[in-house]
């Protein structure tokens, strides 16, 4: 997934703990496996294969009901949630420090025409490229994904008090072991070791969107490393969202789509009506855990 | 209350393989969702057999029934919901039956076709608990010959094994009256029936798939009981009512179907006795079409005072020749079919209805077909 | 039938499905017990009546 993943859990013995956590290192490998942009014998290279030629590909049911779970996050953010808006990231340079170039408009605007799900033709279990050269990303959504499944895998083995953490998304199947709940420390996007706030868990799922190690910096300003897909410039306003809700998958997706709604992500989360944290670009912090 | 977009994202994300839908416990919680629904119904009965006919209109009932509902929650622990309907009926209904000199047994229609409106309105709310709720309703029906004013109270309680629920209630029921043309035909000018009835039931979550519930109800009608439109009718001014009721869901994942099944025994002091059972599947094809095939199957006894040909010389105390009464079975079979459309369902739905083995020739047959339209919000 | 196995709340998906509820139209069985009402003997069965009309 490229981060580090980790279960805490509370079993009778390391034995037994290690042989329940096993099933969810497999899950996590095959969802990497089938999922990954760098493996070139993914199912997703496969799509993008087929993107790149303009041609349609049969896809199983779960990928159907993640490219559904996509379409709804797309039409919940009037399409500022795109899984195609990845290839936009070859016309920015990320750099970890130091001055980004600004694309110049002929090139972005080559990459702009091949983004859009709406471009998409997809009638389960038939996904179309109607136009050659577009890419599909599933990034957005599989690591939180993988943090659901990875709970129920758990709690189908009778877990009842585990927390998995996939790189800052996180699952429980109930609270610690005395009922106390998890302690989980948000921190803090502009300097990754300090924290900003710790967060109880008892059930549910918390995660969380913005970038702290990738941002691009023009002329001296920061911008998160999430790019507008109309019109392939990074989003400004906020620079971090943390949700809680009962599903990792929800939670990401909704942190995601409150970044792309820039100076009205407040607004979007309060109406969703679940606890959160945004931190804005200037530095502002507005905690409603 | 959920939001929209809440709403959706949870759908969609519980859609996903190996995604489950919340970590608490089981409690229970008013539903999340506003609905508006309208159905429009027709109703046609079959006309009498030419044969069977021996004055009067052979034309059955023909019934335009238009039903509104409005449900919502209402903060946290409350629900409500108003249902109203609107009926418009027209055709002939029996009068009375004889049989003929080669003991064929003819049935006399009313003359005119009878053109009626009923109205009727409910309204309910519900309270929830951590293990249960209570709920209250009240409803009035109106017609021009009839009005009925009823209310009831129910509640429901899950024990702590998270598994079994108890629930029960009871309803009461005041109706009065008054036949038109009373003097003319020498019909009873004004009337009253009452009836009270309680039910209590059990539900039990048998696997992960598959749920039953079994119950039973008693019920009093008091008052007159009599048909006042069917010539020479005497009924009973009590009428004892029994019903044993046994219902099973079972969910098919592979099918993506939910199989329904219900069975009812019926038995009161009029000597009806009955049995019925009916069946539904409820498919999914994709996220949005379901289709609903459904079958039923109904048998009822005869009354003790029911006779094949009307009792004009009042040799009995009671008596009716009404054809509800009779011993007679009944097929029916239907379809529904529902399409999701954003946050609107349609609904669009048949039923044929067929009797059969039973002495008088007006049981019926009808034709049912309805449309209807859910909007969620 | 097997005997009841006790179903977490996580598992309870598929129950909580709106087509696997006891009353899964309530438009529709309120219509269908009316007809029935008027047109057979027996009634009930269903919970609690709902008042009566002129109809049987």
């Amino acid at each position: 997934m490229g981060t580090a993943c980790s279960i805490s859990i509370y079993a009778e013995s390391s034995d037994g703990a290690r042989e329940k956590c096993e099933p969810v290192f497999t899950d996590v490998a095959r969802l990497e496996a089938k999922y990954s942009r760098y493996l070139s014998d993914s199912f997703l290279s496969l799509i993008n294969l087929a993107a790149k030629q303009g041609r349609s590909i049969e896809v199983d049911d779960e990928t159907a009901s993640l490219l559904d779970y996509a379409q709804t996050c797309h039409a919940e953010s009037k399409g500022m949630f795109d899984i195609t808006s990845g290839l936009l990231r070859r016309a920015w340079n990320f750099q970890p420090e130091g001055q980004t170039a600004v694309p110049d408009a002929a090139s972005l605007e080559t990459l702009l025409e091949r983004v859009g799900w709406q471009k998409l033709d997809w009638h389960a279990p038939k996904l179309a490229f109607t136009i050659p050269g577009m890419e599909l990303d599933f990034g957005g959504i599989v690591k939180e994904y993988a943090a659901d499944r990875a709970a129920t895998l758990l709690r189908e083995q009778g877990v009842a008090h585990a927390l998995v953490n996939l790189g800052g998304d996180i699952c429980v199947t109930g609270p610690q072991a005395d009922d106390r709940p998890w302690r989980v420390a948000i921190s803090d996007p502009s300097s990754p070791t300090q924290e900003l706030r710790i967060v109880e868990v008892s059930q549910g799922a918390l995660a969380s969107s913005g970038s702290y190690a990738r941002c691009i910096e023009i002329e001296g300003i920061r911008y998160g490393h999430l790019l507008n897909p109309r019109t392939g410039f990074p989003l400004t306003g906020t620079l971090a969202a943390t949700v809680v809700a009962d599903q990792c998958i929800v939670a990401g997706s909704l942190a995601t789509i409150a970044l792309l709604n820039e100076a009205g992500a407040a607004r979007f989360l309060k109406d969703a009506g679940l606890p959160f944290l945004l931190v804005s670009s200037d530095g502002d912090i507005d905690d409603r855990l | 209350m959920k939001s929209k977009t809440l709403m959706a994202l949870s759908a969609s994300a519980v859609a996903l393989p190996g995604v489950l839908v919340s970590t608490s416990a089981v409690s229970d919680t008013p539903p999340t969702a506003k609905i508006i629904s309208y159905r429009a119904s027709s109703y046609k009965e079959d006309a009498l057999a030419s044969e069977a006919l021996l004055a009067g209109s052979p034309e059955r009932y023909d019934i335009e029934i238009h039903q509104l509902r409005y449900s919502s929650p209402i903060g946290e622990k409350y629900s409500i919901s108003l249902d109203s309907s609107y009926e418009s009926m027209s055709g002939a209904s029996p009068w009375y039956t004889v049989k003929s000199a080669n003991g064929d047994t003819k049935v006399a229609m009313s003359g005119a076709s009878i053109y009626e409106k009923r109205r009727d309105v409910t309204a309910s709310v519900k309270r929830y608990y951590d293990r249960g709720n209570f709920g209250a309703s009240f409803t009035i029906s109106d017609e021009n010959d009839y009005r009925s004013n009823s209310a009831s109270v129910d509640g429901s309680f899950t024990l702590a094994n998270d598994s079994t629920t108890l629930s029960a209630g009871i309803a009461h029921s005041d109706d009065d009256i008054n036949p038109t043309d009373a003097a003319f035909f020498n019909r009873i000018l004004s009337a009253n029936k009452s009836t009270t009835s309680a039910f209590v039931s059990v539900t039990q979550i048998l696997n992960q798939f598959s749920i039953i519930q079994t119950g039973v109800s008693s019920t009093r009608a008091g008052g007159y009981l009599t048909a006042p439109y069917k010539l020479s009718d005497h009924r009973p001014e009590e009428r004892n009512q029994f019903t044993w009721t046994t219902s099973w869901r079972r969910y098919f994942r592979e099918q993506r179907s939910a199989f329904h099944a219900n069975y009812r025994f019926y038995d009161d002091d009029f000597g009806v006795r009955s049995h019925t059972i009916d069946f539904a599947l409820h498919k999914s094809f994709s996220r949005l079409i379901t289709l609903v095939p459904n079958v039923r199957y109904y048998q009822q006894q005869a009354a003790h005072f029911f006779t094949p040909a009307t009792d004009f010389a009042r040799t009995m105390e009671f008596n009716s020749s009404d054809y509800r009464l009779s011993k007679y079975d009944a097929l029916s079979a239907g379809l529904k079919f529902n399409i999701q459309l954003g946050d609107y369902t349609l609904v669009l739905s048949g039923e044929r209805y067929r009797t059969s083995g039973s002495s008088n020739p007006a049981v019926i047959d009808f034709t049912r077909l309805s449309a209807g339209i859910d909007y969620t919000f | 039938m097997t005997a009841c196995q006790f179903v977490p709340a996580y598992q309870r998906g598929d129950l909580a499905r709106p087509e696997m509820a006891f009353d899964a139209d309530p438009l529709g069985s309120k219509l269908n017990q009316h007809i029935y009402f008027s047109k057979e003997a027996s009634t009930g069965g269903n919970g609690v009546a709902a008042g009566g009309c002129g109809c049987n």
